[in-house]
């Protein structure tokens, strides 16, 4: 499948604690034990996976239905890099 | 080990064993005022000893230890035997306490309300702390604690723990002037720090060591800081408290919310002062300007 | 001044820190609710068809900026500043080997490697070392040859606890 075909899916709902802090949102990983604090569009792009596995396209389709994208920048290609982001810290899988 | 002495402070039941005689006499002295344990057992153990059995007398050498050790620290000289009992007791805590989430912190309480004040050594927390505690400011403050604050994992709630606050050099002088000699320790020189003196808290804070308090506002003090306030956002205080807890990541989930809670209920401020008056009026002012 | 200082950390607290909708937030009451706080600020998706209310604006940065950030507390932070602990470089064990330039250890005579230290260094010196400055009484190449070393150091090792234990600050 190619790459950007690759669908994503976030780890269960039941293994995160998400809190809302201010602009950064906090994170606790339950499997790995680790914080992690996220900015915009992290924690966003793991309550677009929640509906379901979705590769970057779909997702970068979810957030621009859901909210005004107020940095016009290639929302598909950001989405991938923050997916990678997203891959380091194990808070997102691969299909 | 031949010389022991055992108190309470708050939450934690110590037992403090040693090869000399000199600081548990000290330690006896100072915690004169402290619930002795009823028979019950220690919650933590602390020692002081010495390497080799001769090093008790041959070149003495303090190594600090007990349920909890940190290997490759170096020994301290006798006439420091008061502080290493201290940084003994100290260690227990950061390395084996789970039942709180710990923050280096000192922390002060008024009206059931409390400040937690944050920071590195020399930030002028243990200073501004002991000041209040001792009715320099305007209000009534009540000194809960000057090396750790103790957040309850269940309901947030601070757990005074009332232990000898540590003046370091210049502040040392000007509690010399106001408090009886009784609740002086000697004066320790040539340690890392400096000059260290012990005080015992005031005996306010030791008869309501069981009194809980409500955290009320989080400051970040810098003595010596530019002069002013500026707020800190909960997740730059989040991040600066996770730095300043010994326990945060031992306790997993539970350390996580406790917290997220008390970034999200309390506001954070950031100041800079240039001497203990500037420090006490800031505190005071904030804390009139917060709701009720 | 003050007064708006302390308005500025409940605006940071209240504005995007929504709670969930199974925790009581001791923080708002009546007083506290403004307009901007009734339109929903939650990580939920809006319910569709609900048109009336404001659409969140979202930031999603440019490329090549990290979004996130794991917190890796200092270990024991409070007994560290207290204790003048110590690295000996190389450990007592490995007393006869050098210190190749990438901080590994290599046989006695290997070409550009460089023997241990003869004092151990302190706590406070490896952090400063950390920081920029250089190590007591090395050359910049010893130097950044026992750092290396330092920073290979695994649990169990001698000096690993103590180079565990320092923190940088941010």
């Amino acid at each position: 499948m190619p790459a950007t075909q690759q669908k994503w899916l976030t780890a269960s709902a039941d293994r995160l604690s998400i809190v809302t802090l201010d602009a950064l949102t906090a994170v606790y990983d339950r499997a790995s034990g680790q914080t992690h604090l996220l900015a915009q569009p992290l924690p966003e792009i793991l309550a677009a996976l929640q509906s379901g596995p979705a590769n970057a396209a779909q997702i970068a389709a979810r957030l621009t239905a859901d909210f005004d994208i107020a940095d016009s920048a290639d929302v598909p290609a950001r989405v991938s890099e923050c997916l990678g982001e997203l891959l380091a810290m194990g808070l997102v899988s691969m299909r | 080990m031949s010389h022991m002495h055992h108190m309470r402070v708050g939450p934690v039941r110590f037992r403090v064993a040693s090869h000399w005689a000199g600081p548990i006499a000290e330690l006896r002295r100072l915690y004169a005022d402290y619930p002795a344990l009823s028979g019950e057992a220690a919650t933590a153990t602390a020692r002081i000893e010495a390497a080799r059995p001769w090093r008790r007398w041959v070149r003495p050498a303090v190594h600090i230890g007990g349920d909890y050790t940190i290997p490759d620290a170096l020994p301290l000289p006798l006439s420091q035997g008061l502080l290493a009992a201290e940084m003994a007791m100290n260690l227990q805590v950061a390395l084996g306490w789970r039942q709180h989430l710990l923050l280096h912190a000192s922390s002060v309480e008024r009206g059931g309300r409390a400040i937690i004040m944050v920071g590195a050594s020399g930030s002028g927390k243990s200073t501004l702390a002991a000041q209040l505690g001792e009715g320099l400011g305007e209000g009534d403050w009540r000194l809960l604690g000057d090396e750790f604050a103790m957040l309850g994992l269940d309901d947030g709630q601070l757990s005074p723990f009332p232990r000898l606050i540590s003046l370091k050099n210049e502040a040392i002088a000007a509690m010399e002037r106001l408090v009886p000699a009784a609740r002086l320790g000697p004066a320790i020189t040539g340690t890392p720090k400096g000059t260290i003196r012990h005080l015992v808290p005031r005996a306010d804070a030791i008869a309501r060591m069981d009194e809980r308090a409500t955290p009320a506002l989080l400051l970040f003090p810098t003595f010596g800081g530019e002069p002013g306030l500026r707020p800190v956002a909960p997740s730059e205080a989040f991040m600066r408290l996770t730095d300043s807890s010994t326990n945060y990541v031992a306790l997993g989930e539970a350390g996580f919310a406790a917290l997220t809670k008390l970034v999200r209920d309390v506001p954070a401020v950031a100041i800079g002062y240039a001497s203990g008056e500037q420090g006490m009026a800031a505190v005071e002012a904030l804390w009139a300007d917060l709701r009720p | 001044m003050m007064v708006s200082n302390l308005a500025k950390t409940r605006e940071m607290r209240d504005s995007k820190a929504r709670v969930p909708n199974n925790m009581e937030n001791p923080m708002m009451d009546d007083k506290q609710l403004t307009p901007e706080s009734l339109v929903g600020d939650s990580l939920s998706a809006p319910t569709p068809g609900h048109s009336a209310a404001r659409r969140r604006v979202l930031m999603v940065g440019a490329a090549g900026v990290a979004a996130a950030v794991t917190v890796r507390p200092a270990f024991a932070q409070t007994a560290a500043s207290v204790f003048n602990c110590e690295i000996p470089v190389p450990e007592p064990v490995s007393s006869g080997q050098l210190i190749a330039l990438d901080g590994t250890l290599v046989p006695a005579g290997t070409q550009g490697a460089f023997p241990g230290s003869t004092r151990p260094f302190t706590g406070e010196e490896v952090r400063a070392a950390l920081q920029g400055r250089s190590l007591p009484g090395t050359t910049a190449e010893q130097g950044s040859a026992y750092m290396n070393y330092i920073r290979r150091l695994r649990a169990g090792q001698s000096g690993f606890t103590c180079y565990a234990s320092i923190q940088v600050p941010r």
